[in-house]
């Protein structure tokens, strides 16, 4: 009995230090212009995650929601074996990165990570399994509900975010704007956001991971080149966020297309033009990359 | 002295014995051969004709040209010993024999001979034209297969690539004497009739056609071989650009897949075009920088997911670099494939300009597909043809994978009906009750079997579909029904099967009216399905079908690409409908005062300054064709006058010609006179001998294709073909393989020092200057010519000759079968009543139609 209620305390315990773990930076200047492409507008301040949620924390979020079952498949193969597709999401490279390994058998799964990618962002996650994790979160990181919360997900490829969402995955807006914006008055360039989201409009240099060069950020690293996130000091938006230009693409939750969803920031085997705020990529909600990862957002905490 | 050279041995005597008595034999069955059209007089001087100016050459022992008289075997029943008699009566026709340095007969004696031969072989081909008809049964050929399963049931699948190839016979694949049917053929027909009624039965209750819109950034994710950065870039608006590769594959939309396979989508697309231009800052360091500075020619078609490169329905398009620009492309997208669009060269913008580049890209905005497309109403008209107004049986659950069933409460009666009115147009005529009794026969043993009932159907159609009835033009010797009649006339010219239309003035018994003939001649001209028999006809006639048949060498040849041979093939395409359109004058087959270009051609040609000048007034002709085929505005073709000085003008100085006459590393001036000869003049020359090796052309180029020839000729055994053959071949040497104009010949620069030439266009060199080319040549009759102006313009002083040749392919092809000699009267009576037009192309098509050729088997 003591030893059930020790192994209990011990996973709060373990949970109380994942949510110790998250920082959040927050957005402020509230009702700002957006910038010229269109993009940057908020209402409202808000904060969002420091650094792109790593391997670690996606393997622990696994272990409490789909250890004994994954039915949303939460965790693709690819996470943790090459795997060959005829449409690319991995192809036919042998050098595919792994992140997440999974073992044991069904109803009592483990998820182990890949050593030395612990700290690096996650990566082979849809959009669909980003919102889960911010439904988790929600509800406060226990082993709950990942269906509803910020997020209704049975609303499918249609899904919004709820009026009531405590943390979510951020928009578009939200996104370029904790990643660009910078008003004039403190110190951001003319007009209010640079061009690329580390607090310059120079193009960002190429170097190893600790580099605290000109604004050095992880990209043209190639495949799996994803590093330990804050791996590059300078690599930080106005507001202080880490690695949104680079080492993974980010997925926000606004929709284009009809139902395919917006992500930005390039990551680490693309070149450095994928960082700027005019570009934006975009994929449909169910498909999983191996350099697409995410960070989430939530409302001021006083 | 030796004992055997003043004297004849006893076997040499014997031999010319033996020889001399066989030649009197010989006379005696010439005598007879004769003696069925000539009075005793006039079969007595025919042989002496022979005896005295043909078989002391024509003989066992020395056989001139080849050709033994004794051998010539006198039976007119078989098709080799009639063309061998023709050879001879030409020969004499015209002056060729005897030869000019033998004795010669009289002007009467020759005439007599000539008179005699004509009235035997004129006699024998109108008796067997009367028993048997001078078409042979003719099978329909694959395309003209695939076009009718194709109109008749709405059908868009590719059908041809399931047939085997066909036949050819003076160059057309749909001469009965040259289409077999086999077992072979049989099976690829009931695949090909298989897989069209399955596409023609409706899988699903009416799929609604949706309008998506996408870009190319999950693709560009999902690409396979993902992450090179080098195959793409970001336009200065952010937006996602595919740069040239040698693979289309990253040009692919993989994020997207037909709902439906096998139907057409419509996709619009907006995009632009983008350069990388190598730049060094103030620093001097180097490095790339994206500009929006040239125009781009891209070409998108439906390509494989699985392999790389485009696979079918390629088109082109102009891109600008200014803005956006939104173009249509209409495909039919088969499993497993989707939309592809690459950049694939630059629009010249001076002369000399480069216009090949790696540095190309194609920045897309978004892409909108629609579809799928049905065209008219639901059921489609095949669904409709098969099962008339027959219900669909419902699905029963969404999930299932069943397809919707055709159900029929009183299935033998509506079988009857169904198939009685399938098979009525299919055969392309009434059909007897025993014919659809078969057929229900057939549709009774399957639903014994517990098939369903539309399975038992298709079971019928495809019977149908393989019978005889169908597969053959149904034509019995002499006058043609008018059921045939309306046939031989649409899949002439249209390559199908008559419309309803047609179909309805054959069952009043008008169509072999004349005027009503006339009429629907016509219409049948003026409607869109007339390509096919631009497209058919060319491609027998000028043999444009084997355009793809070589490919013209990279080195020496860099400049050429499958946009410049798309554009060739239909400039001349497109020209053939302009002198069909127009009623021009034959006189065009050889030159003209317009040319159809777009700027491709333009460029290739070096007439880049008249194509700055369109004629205006008649730019719209033909733009059904080329808005068909050039989509864009930029690459349409247009008409374009010539100045007095081009070297341009009339077929013979066409890409699409010039190439189909090369091989794709050198041109040879026998193989173009050959091609000549025979497609354009009408005089094909003799086969060459098989035991004369042929003259390969020295592409190290320290030896032209003239001093080559100029040994060859040396052999008297060449010398008498290669005097008709050489001078229409030297006239187009001045044309390299891809059809541009040159001075030099081009050769690979080990051979003669590197004199530094560069590929117009490309800015690199791959070849060097050869030697210069001299066209000028002198024809056997002695007219001498300086170059392609000059062999034109004797060419055109026969004009007649000209009409002769295009109406004899005319026959050829639209009646299925080579002209006969008796047809040369009939021949030469079109012609004669096509002067007044100076021998217009319609014209001549009218005159074809309406002679006896056409209305008779």
């Amino acid at each position: 009995m003591y030893r059930a209620n020790f192994l209990v305390l011990a996973l709060l315990f373990s949970q109380s230090v994942i949510r110790a773990n998250e920082e959040w930076v927050t957005v402020g200047s509230a009702r700002n212009r957006p910038d010229r492409t269109g993009f940057g507008d908020v209402a409202y301040e808000f904060q969002i995650m420091k650094h792109e949620v790593t391997v670690r924390e996606y393997a622990e979020f696994l272990n409490l929601v789909a250890a004994h079952s994954d039915p949303h498949e939460l965790w693709v193969t690819a996470m943790g074996e090459h795997v060959i597709t005829d449409l690319g999401q991995g192809g036919i490279r042998s050098d595919v990165p792994q992140c997440i390994r999974r073992e044991g058998r069904p109803g009592a799964w483990k998820y182990c990570t890949v050593p030395e990618r612990e700290e690096c962002p996650v990566f082979f996650v849809t959009f669909f399994s980003a919102l889960r994790y911010a439904n988790w979160l929600h509800h406060g990181g226990q082993n709950g509900d990942t269906e509803t919360g910020a997020y209704d997900l049975s609303q499918g490829e249609n899904v919004s975010r709820s009026a009531m969402a405590k943390v979510w995955l951020p928009n578009e807006n939200e996104w370029y704007k904790a990643a660009y914006f910078q008003p004039e008055e403190l110190g951001g360039p003319e007009g209010s956001y640079w061009q690329f989201p580390v607090s310059t409009n120079d193009q960002p240099v190429k170097a190893e991971p600790g580099s605290d060069g000109n604004h050095a950020a992880c990209f043209s690293r190639g495949f799996g080149g994803m590093v330990p996130v804050g791996s590059y000091p300078n690599a930080k938006s106005p507001c202080g966020a880490f690695d949104m230009g680079g080492n993974v693409w980010e997925w926000t939750d606004t929709a284009v297309f009809h139902s395919k969803r917006v992500m930005r920031g390039g990551s680490a085997p693309h070149n450095v033009e994928k960082m700027r705020s005019n570009v934006r990529s975009n994929a449909s909600p169910d498909r999983w990359y191996p350099d697409t990862g995410f960070r989430l957002a939530r409302g001021i905490q006083h | 002295m030796t004992n055997h050279e003043p004297f004849q041995s006893d076997a040499q005597i014997s031999q010319s014995k033996y020889a001399a008595l066989l030649i009197g034999c010989w006379l005696g069955c010439v005598v007879s051969f004769f003696s069925n059209t000539s009075h005793g007089k006039e079969t007595e001087d025919t042989v002496d004709f022979l005896s005295q100016h043909c078989v002391d050459c024509h003989n066992a022992q020395t056989t001139e040209g080849g050709l033994n008289l004794r051998d010539l075997d006198l039976n007119l029943e078989d098709n080799e010993n009639i063309a061998r008699w023709i050879n001879v009566f030409d020969k004499v026709d015209q002056g060729e024999m005897p030869p000019k340095d033998e004795l010669q007969p009289s002007s009467a004696s020759r005439t007599d001979f000539l008179n005699s031969l004509r009235a035997r072989l004129r006699g024998n081909t109108l008796d067997r034209q009367k028993a048997q008809g001078r078409v042979v049964l003719r099978r329909l050929n694959r395309s003209e297969f695939a076009n009718t399963l194709r109109d008749l049931l709405g059908v868009s699948a590719p059908l041809e690539e399931l047939l085997p190839e066909d036949g050819r016979a003076d160059g057309f694949e749909n001469v009965g004497a040259a289409l077999n049917l086999s077992v072979a053929h049989l099976e690829r027909y009931l695949q090909a009739a298989d897989q069209a009624l399955n596409e023609a039965t409706i899988s699903s209750h009416r799929a609604p056609t949706i309008t998506i819109r996408t870009d190319y950034e999950e693709s560009w994710h999902d690409y396979n071989h993902g992450f090179q950065n080098l195959q793409w870039a970001n336009a200065s608006d952010g937006r996602l650009a595919i740069r040239w590769t040698d693979s289309a594959a990253n040009g692919t939309l993989r994020s997207w897949h037909p709902p439906i396979p096998d139907r057409r989508y419509r996709f619009r697309i907006r995009a632009r075009a983008m350069m990388q231009r190598d730049v060094v800052d103030a620093n001097g360091k180097k490095g790339k920088s994206l500009v929006h500075d040239r125009h781009i020619i891209a070409k998108v078609g439906i390509g494989s997911l699985l392999k790389d490169g485009l696979a079918q329905n390629e088109a082109y398009f102009e891109l600008s670099p200014d803005k956006y620009r939104e173009f249509v492309y209409e495909a039919r997208v088969p499993e497993g494939h989707s939309f592809s669009i690459v950049p694939y060269r630059l629009m010249p913008e001076k002369k000399g300009d480069r216009v090949m580049s790696g540095d190309m890209f194609v920045v897309v905005d978004w892409i909108e597909i629609e579809g799928p497309l049905f065209e008219g109403e639901w059921p489609p008209r095949g669904h409709q043809l098969l099962y008339g107004d027959l219900p669909l049986k419902p699905i029963e659950s969404a999930a299932s994978n069943q397809r919707p069933q055709v159900v029929s409460q009183s299935p033998e009666v509506d079988a009857r009906r169904l198939i009685a009115n399938f098979l009525t147009v299919v055969f392309r005529r009434p059909v007897e009750k025993s014919e659809i009794e078969s057929h229900l026969d057939l549709f009774r043993e399957q639903s014994k079997l517990g098939r369903p009932f539309d399975a038992c159907l298709r079971a019928a159609y495809k019977m149908a579909l393989t019978s005889p009835h169908f597969l053959f033009l149904q034509e019995t010797p002499g006058k043609l029904s008018d059921y045939a009649l309306a046939a031989r006339l649409s899949y002439g010219l249209w390559g199908s099967l008559p419309d309803s239309e047609l179909m309805q003035i054959a069952a009043e018994g008008r169509l072999s009216n004349p005027s009503i003939l006339r009429e629907q001649t016509e219409r049948l001209l003026s409607a869109p399905n007339a390509t096919r028999f631009t497209r058919q006809f060319l491609g027998g006639w000028l043999n444009l079908r084997d355009i793809d048949f070589t490919q013209p060498d990279t080195k020496l040849y860099p400049e050429f690409d499958s946009y410049l041979q798309f554009c060739m093939l239909a400039e001349s395409e497109q020209y053939f409908d302009q002198l069909v359109r127009h009623n021009l004058g034959v006189s065009h087959i050889v030159d003209s005062e317009f040319a159809m270009l777009n700027e491709r051609l333009a460029e290739h040609y070096d007439l880049a300054e008249a194509f700055q000048r369109p004629d205006q007034t008649s730019a719209s002709d033909g733009v059904t064709t080329s808005e068909r085929l050039f989509p864009a505005e930029g690459s349409r073709l247009v008409k374009v006058q010539l100045d007095r000085e081009s070297k341009r003008g009339g077929f013979l100085t066409q890409g699409a010609i010039l190439k189909v006459s090369a091989n794709g590393t050198t041109t040879s001036p026998v193989v173009r006179g050959a091609y000549v000869l025979d497609r354009i003049l009408g005089t094909p020359p003799a086969p060459p001998p098989s035991d004369v090796p042929s003259v390969e052309p020295d592409i190290r180029g320290a030896t032209t294709i003239r001093q080559q020839l100029a040994k060859h000729r040396d052999q008297s055994v060449c010398a008498g073909c290669h005097a008709k053959l050489d001078p229409p071949g030297f006239a187009l040497e001045n044309y390299d393989v891809t059809g541009r104009w040159r001075t030099h010949y081009r050769a690979i620069p080990e051979s003669i020092g590197d004199k530094g030439v560069k590929i117009p266009g490309s800015g690199e060199r791959l070849y060097s200057q050869g030697l210069p080319v001299e066209s000028h040549y002198a024809l056997a009759d002695g007219r001498e010519f300086t170059d392609i102006d000059g062999f034109k313009q004797i060419v055109l002083k026969d004009r007649q000759q000209l009409a002769r040749c295009v109406v004899s392919k005319l026959i050829t092809y639209l009646t299925g079968a080579t002209p006969d000699f008796a047809d040369r009267e009939i021949v030469d009576q079109i012609v004669s009543e096509s002067a007044p037009s100076q021998y217009g192309m319609r014209d001549l098509i009218h005159g074809v139609i309406q002679s006896r050729v056409f209305t008779h088997k």
